[in-house]
């Protein structure tokens, strides 16, 4: 009898605090918002909060809200390799990465802790499952985006050039040859230019920090390419294009993904006019796209401080990431499963031709292959502004080389 | 005697469950009634100070024997004191924070808290949030992100890093704090706050 009051007590007070947190799936998020790669990583490090946002508002992972953790490092390897640890201990079942310095210092980590590691590193030397399992990514590898890129410039301005026909074209790259991200396609482009018949120019080496590639441009006119390969950031590509274009280069230009977003035309201007890039989706803001409203609408309710003309492609490429690795621990979670290896192997691994909404390719993850698409959109620079000039599909172009091309 | 005891007891635990429950039944958020809390910036305060040195990636460090060179240097931590007033009859939650520190105009670092305060009704509390800069990292941010600024401005970057890491004591040169959004939750309801501010 005296247990009864105690009870109704204590069930009272259960009902009248206040809720408890619901349970929570933990995410990490590792981001650099103050080192070599700010003037990207800041947008997108955005990105990936406003898109937790809204998968939160969206159910989360099937009724269990999204606990993002995020952090700066700098570009600071050992503080990446700090937060990975801290991550652990707070028990993420997923770390959002960032880039090459991050990824690739965490690769032998991440693979024997299993545990998802989605970043904006597209390099194609993660897309083998049987090396790097667990890094993953919703885009299509720079590899491939290259091989697509200089194949747009050959599909539709080659064939139009008068010398078509008569002569080799001419191909050269440029970028900074220390850098593991500028040169990770280079060995692929090449094999693809080989493959169509360019002949080769010496590499330029300029420096992600390049304020000035007028040497460069020189040395490269000596070899007269018809295209350039510029494997850098937005900010040093423009100072290139702009060298390019003062010393009279007379060459297209073709960019990596990093090197191309809505600040190359400001900065470069009329430099920048005709280049060309492969993009992993769509630009911000950007028309006819399903999801892009909702993009649009979370960077103004979250971060109505930052201009709208500021943001740029990197929030969607973010948004790309986190989409992708929501529907993988949803699936996840409804096989019982939300664990690392349940998140790659019942979500990632599900994935056949999804589509995220967000203007990219539609994303594919098999046991074997984690190049999620061979098809990739390619965009030119005309009147300042962005216009598809093709999609451009190596894997059905190449069939018989694709599987070949794998994991470089 | 028992009965009575037991009465008491229900009494007290009723009461504690309602002080827990932060009198929920007052008054709740909604929509028109949620009003935006402000955030404002109290100071920034040089937190710990090393001065200014660096070592590039040639020199070899003392310690450990053989050790890795780097690019280390100096680092310069700010802390940013922030009032956040509740202008509501409700507690609402400060779910996180964030907002880029500039000096002199450059943009160096985005930090932020991402811990859960509640803030009391018609109430004002402060949060602090620490800014941790690197010299070699603030050389690479101003590289790539202002590389073109400082050509027109005739700088060098290790110049104004210099300045900055040794007149950062007498705040000498302008703090700020740009684009700042603070992300309130109360009953379900989320608000979010636009800040900014310079110091001094």
């Amino acid at each position: 009898m005296k247990a009864a009051p105690l009870a109704l007590a204590m069930a009272l007070i259960l009902f009248l605090a206040p809720a408890s947190t619901a349970q929570e799936v933990v995410v990490g998020s590792l981001n650099d918002m103050t080192g070599a790669t700010s003037d990207v990583g800041k947008d997108y490090a955005l990105g990936i909060a406003e898109a937790v946002n809204y998968c939160n508002d969206n159910g989360g992972v099937n009724g269990k809200p999204i606990k993002l953790v995020q952090f700066d490092y700098g570009y600071r390897v050992p503080e990446a390799l700090t937060k990975y640890k801290l991550f652990q201990r707070m028990k993420a079942v997923a770390v959002l990465g960032w880039g090459t310095g991050d990824t690739e210092a965490l690769a032998p980590t991440v693979t024997q802790d299993k545990m998802p590691y989605v970043s904006a590193s597209y390099s194609g030397h993660l897309t083998d499952p049987k090396k790097t399992p667990y890094n993953l990514f919703a885009a299509t590898d720079y590899s491939t985006n290259a091989r697509a890129t200089l194949t747009a410039w050959h599909d539709t301005r080659w064939k139009k050039h008068p010398d078509y026909g008569k002569r080799k074209p001419r191909f050269a790259c440029s970028y900074m040859f220390a850098s593991p991200y500028a040169s990770a396609p280079i060995k692929a482009i090449k094999d693809q230019a080989t493959l169509l018949g360019f002949e080769i120019g010496p590499d330029q080496d300029v420096s992600l920090f390049a304020v000035d590639a007028k040497s460069q441009v020189l040395a490269l006119k000596d070899f007269k390419p018809d295209v350039v390969w510029h494997g850098n950031t937005t900010m040093s590509v423009s100072a290139t294009l702009r060298d390019a274009y003062a010393l009279g280069l007379g060459a297209d230009h073709i960019i990596n993904l990093w090197g191309l977003d809505e600040n190359l035309p400001r900065l470069a201007e009329k430099a920048a006019e005709g280049a060309m890039a492969a993009t992993v989706c769509a630009f911000y803001n950007e028309a006819g796209v399903p999801l892009m409203p909702k993009v649009v609408e979370y960077a103004k309710k979250f971060n109505p401080g930052v201009p709208q003309e500021k943001r740029l492609i990197r929030t969607v490429q973010a948004w790309s990431n986190v989409l992708a690795l929501w529907e993988a621990m949803k699936r996840a979670d409804k096989a019982g499963a939300l664990n690392g290896e349940g998140i790659l192997k019942k979500g990632f691994e599900t994935m056949r031709e999804f589509d995220l909404g967000l203007g990219g390719a539609k994303l594919t993850y098999t046991e074997t292959d984690h190049r999620v698409s061979g098809a990739v959109p390619v965009y030119e620079i005309k009147d300042g502004k962005f216009r598809l000039v093709q999609v451009t599909d190596i894997k059905s172009r190449w069939p018989d080389k694709w599987n070949g091309w794998l994991g470089w | 005697m028992r009965s009575l005891s037991t009465r008491r007891l229900v009494i007290v635990l009723a009461v504690a469950a309602l002080a827990a429950s932060g009198c929920a039944g007052v008054q709740k958020a909604t929509e028109t009634t949620f009003q935006a809390p402000s955030v404002a910036l109290n100071r920034a305060e040089v937190a710990s100070y090393f001065g200014f040195w660096f070592y590039n990636n040639k020199v070899q460090p003392s310690l450990p024997e053989g050790g890795k060179p780097g690019n280390n240097g100096a680092p310069l931590i700010y802390h940013f004191v922030f009032d956040i007033a509740n202008p509501n009859a409700f507690p609402v939650r400060l779910d996180n924070l964030k907002f880029t520190v500039a000096l002199d105009g450059f943009d160096l670092n985005t930090v932020g808290s991402q811990d859960e305060i509640w803030i009391p009704g018609g109430k004002t509390s402060q949060l602090r949030v620490p800014c941790v800069l690197g010299p070699f990292e603030a050389f690479m941010s101003l590289g790539v992100v202002g590389g073109m600024r400082l050509q027109k401005m005739g700088k060098n970057p290790w110049e104004l890093i210099q300045t900055w890491w040794t007149k950062a004591p007498d705040f000498s040169f302008p703090v700020e704090v740009r684009e700042g959004s603070a992300v309130f939750k109360a009953d379900g309801i989320t608000k979010v706050v636009a800040f900014q501010a310079k110091y001094p």
